[in-house]
């Protein structure tokens, strides 16, 4: 049998209803229309959908279940991509960023004004991931005409917000560094132990740009792909 | 019989063995060729099926294609090189787990 317009608008909302990510949408929509139209006859719709979704997914919570561990999977991949571009800056030839970063890092503290730059960077590199892939999902979602997340999407923004909680701690640690007297905690004089805090900022600080760089390119790659 | 943790276990071959033999298909038609093959003896749910496409997808052995059927989109899983070179070896590996299981079901002691 074949379904009208009217009971396709009734799947497309059901489906809509039932499921969050907009790739699962599309794969639960398909099964269903399929399913149903391979029936002989549909008397009561929400019935029948009612139906094959106990029967093939089982039910409501099997949805549930079925997208919390396609972004499982998603996440793990996303992660596993992250993390050999973020290996990637420690070997030839991506070690000349850090290496570069290293070096602009040891000759900036030698100046004050240094010190706000770091700041703004800082800034910079907790923001510009999520304003690149908020950005860069609504341009897909309006080109698409896509109602619900992508969850690639959301596996990439909760790397992104790792970002603002690893730079949180890091000013944290930065600020008790300038605040606990060197003589209590520190067996030299202030002025070394800020050196030995600035050095262990200002790494910290690298492997979170170095992060949110490899998060970036990693949503560079997926976004590429989403459009082709 | 439906999806059973019998059959879980070799799901992932099973899919990969069907993609061998039809060169793409999507989540529906896999499981109606399951129950073709298997005269009606074996149900796929696709709450079993779309965690391992998924599952493999994820570790590159499935790649996806999405073409506009009827007016909606249909996600169709294909085999990648890589799942391709895997097919073999993973049936061979059913294969010799099955006998093994023959071999152990049907060693019963005998009661006097």
């Amino acid at each position: 049998m074949k379904l009208t317009d009217e009971q396709l608008d009734t799947l497309r909302m059901l489906v809509d209803n039932e499921v969050t990510y907009y790739e699962t949408y599309h794969e639960i929509y398909d099964h269903m229309v399929t399913a149903i139209e391979s029936l002989d006859g549909v008397n009561d719709l929400q019935k029948a959908y009612a139906d094959i979704l106990e029967q093939d997914f089982d039910g409501h919570r099997g949805i549930e279940k079925l997208e919390n561990e396609h972004r499982y999977k998603i996440w793990q991949r996303t992660s596993q991509k992250k993390r050999y571009i973020f290996y990637s800056f420690f070997k030839w030839p991506g070690i000349l960023l850090p290496v570069a970063l290293a070096a602009a890092y040891y000759i900036g503290f030698h100046y004050s004004i240094f010190r706000l730059f770091l700041f703004l960077g800082t800034i910079v590199v907790t923001i510009l991931p999520f304003l690149v892939i908020n950005i860069g999902n609504y341009f897909v979602r309006y080109k698409f005409k896509e109602a619900k997340a992508s969850i690639k999407s959301v596996s990439i923004n909760l790397m992104a917000k790792r970002i603002w909680m690893y730079v949180g701690w890091l000013w944290l640690f930065n600020l008790l560094l300038q605040i606990i007297p060197a003589g209590r905690l520190f067996t030299v004089q202030r002025s070394t132990s800020l050196v030995i805090g600035d050095i262990v900022t200002g790494t910290l600080f690298l492997s979170a740009f170095l992060y949110a760089t490899s998060v970036l390119l990693v949503y560079r790659n997926e976004l590429k792909e989403r459009l082709a | 019989m439906s999806t059973n943790p019998l059959l879980k276990g070799t799901l992932q071959t099973i899919i990969l063995k069907l993609l061998e033999d039809n060169e793409r298909m999507y989540g529906y038609e896999i499981t109606q060729k399951v129950k073709e093959i298997t005269a009606g003896e074996i149900k796929l749910t696709e709450g079993a099926l779309y965690p391992a496409l998924h599952k493999l997808e994820a570790d590159g052995l499935l790649e996806t294609t999405s073409e506009i059927v009827d007016g909606r989109a249909r996600k169709y899983y294909s085999l990648t090189e890589q799942g391709g070179s895997e097919v073999t070896s993973k049936v061979t590996e059913a294969e010799a787990f099955i006998e093994q299981l023959q071999t152990l079901l049907k060693l019963k002691p005998a009661l006097k």
